[in-house]
């Protein structure tokens, strides 16, 4: 059966549809808003929220885009919402987080370069950060991105090349302090 | 640092940064279940766990559907004074239709109605492709048996809920003659047992009855 086709189920009122296309898509889903937040409970929080609204708008589900676009959308819109929400809430503590990155530095230039790589994924620009985390590291197409985050493939591209700009800029300063 | 290095690190990235260990699937969707249950009680339950068995057990036979009917009657005759029902309106969903000492009249109705509402909506669905799977006879049979019932019970004092069994008692009857293979070549049938569903919008009328009904 069809995503299309669960969805018109489900709004008939069978229920166990709906949890036929939660079983079909809840691991990538999954995937990403842990990569998007980093926290066990942030993802389990933002994946439910995703699939309770989800489940609440079907009937305004227009069937333009698959099922999967569309509930990827939902998963983006609600993790970087709620990470705003952290962030302001944890602005004092990571400022103090910060002081102590930087004041921690290993012997082995490889565990540093992936420590500092780290950091400097987490502090990419918003815009950016989501698209670098759903091409290169979760090997979503620039057409799946541009679909789910409803902007050009083009936009998505030229992301994807500044947020890979930016991290290698970061971290050819810091491999250029091992090499000397 | 070379391209390569570059690469290197990116793609150690993917297999390193804010990677999840596991994905807790059961525990979240029982959090996404408990949290629609709460914004819905109409929402009786999503997906099978919830609904032991399923619609297997559904499908009583001849002596299940003589047992069901008895404890209709049982319920309906032998509980003691039921007290009346307030009068509720059609579209409202939230009165109370039948007071907490009617607890067991309570039950059996909340779960004829939901299993009304299964039946109706599978063969809603199923409306598309202008065929039925499964043979739906007993099961509307045995649903028009415990309607019937219920109508002459306190239940059916009732407005709404007696207005709500007189529609589904005719679209029962037709769905209940629909058999073996009679069911998958059910296609002039189908549109008019929809066509009553929608005129009579009984699948609505269910959903807003249901937590009346004391979910």
């Amino acid at each position: 059966m069809t995503d299309a086709e669960l969805v018109e189920r489900t709004l008939a009122g069978d229920e166990r549809a709906f949890q036929e296309l939660y079983e079909r898509h809840v691991d990538r889903v999954f995937r990403l808003t842990y990569r998007m937040s980093g926290e066990d409970d942030l993802a389990r929080d933002y994946t439910q929220e995703t699939f309770v609204r989800a489940y609440k708008g079907l009937d305004r589900f227009r069937g333009d885009a698959s099922f999967s676009t569309w509930v990827h959308s939902i998963a983006v819109s609600t993790t970087l919402n709620g990470l705003r929400q952290v962030k302001r809430r944890r602005g004092r503590e990571r400022a103090l987080d910060e002081g102590v990155h930087v004041a921690v530095r290993t012997r082995e230039p490889e565990p540093y370069l992936r420590t500092r790589l780290k950091e400097a994924i987490d502090r990419l620009p918003e815009l950016y950060r989501t698209v670098f985390l759903m091409h290169d590291l979760e090997g979503y197409t620039h057409s799946e991105i541009a679909a789910t985050l409803e902007v050009a493939e083009g936009t998505s591209k030229a992301r994807l090349s500044r947020a890979r700009a930016k991290l290698r800029a970061v971290l050819g300063d810091l491999s250029e302090e091992f090499a000397q | 640092m070379t391209d390569d290095e570059f690469e290197d690190l990116i793609n150690e990235a993917g297999a390193r940064y804010n990677l999840p260990a596991g994905i807790p699937r059961e525990e979240m969707w029982e959090a996404i279940q408990a949290e629609l249950r709460q914004a819905s009680p109409a929402v009786v339950s999503i997906g099978s766990r919830l609904r032991p068995g399923g619609w297997a057990r559904l499908n009583l036979g001849s002596r299940g559907m003589a047992t069901a009917a008895a404890a209709l009657l049982i319920l309906g005759i032998g509980v003691g004074r039921m007290s009346v029902p307030r009068p509720l309106a059609p579209s409202a969903g939230a009165a109370t239709v039948i007071s907490d000492s009617e607890v067991p009249l309570r039950m059996v109705t909340r779960q004829h109605l939901a299993d009304t509402e299964a039946l109706l909506s599978m063969i809603s669905t199923d409306a598309r492709t202008g065929r039925i799977e499964g043979d739906v006879g007993p099961w509307a049979a045995r649903l028009l048996l415990e309607t019937r019932l219920l109508m002459t019970s306190e239940v059916g004092q009732n407005v709404a809920v007696a207005e709500l069994l007189r529609d589904l008692e005719l679209i029962l009857v037709q769905v209940a003659g629909l058999s073996g293979d009679r069911a998958r070549r059910a296609g002039e049938d189908m549109e008019l047992i929809t066509e009553g569903m929608n005129d009579q919008n009984v699948i609505m009328r269910i959903r807003a009855l249901l937590p009346a009904a004391g979910i």
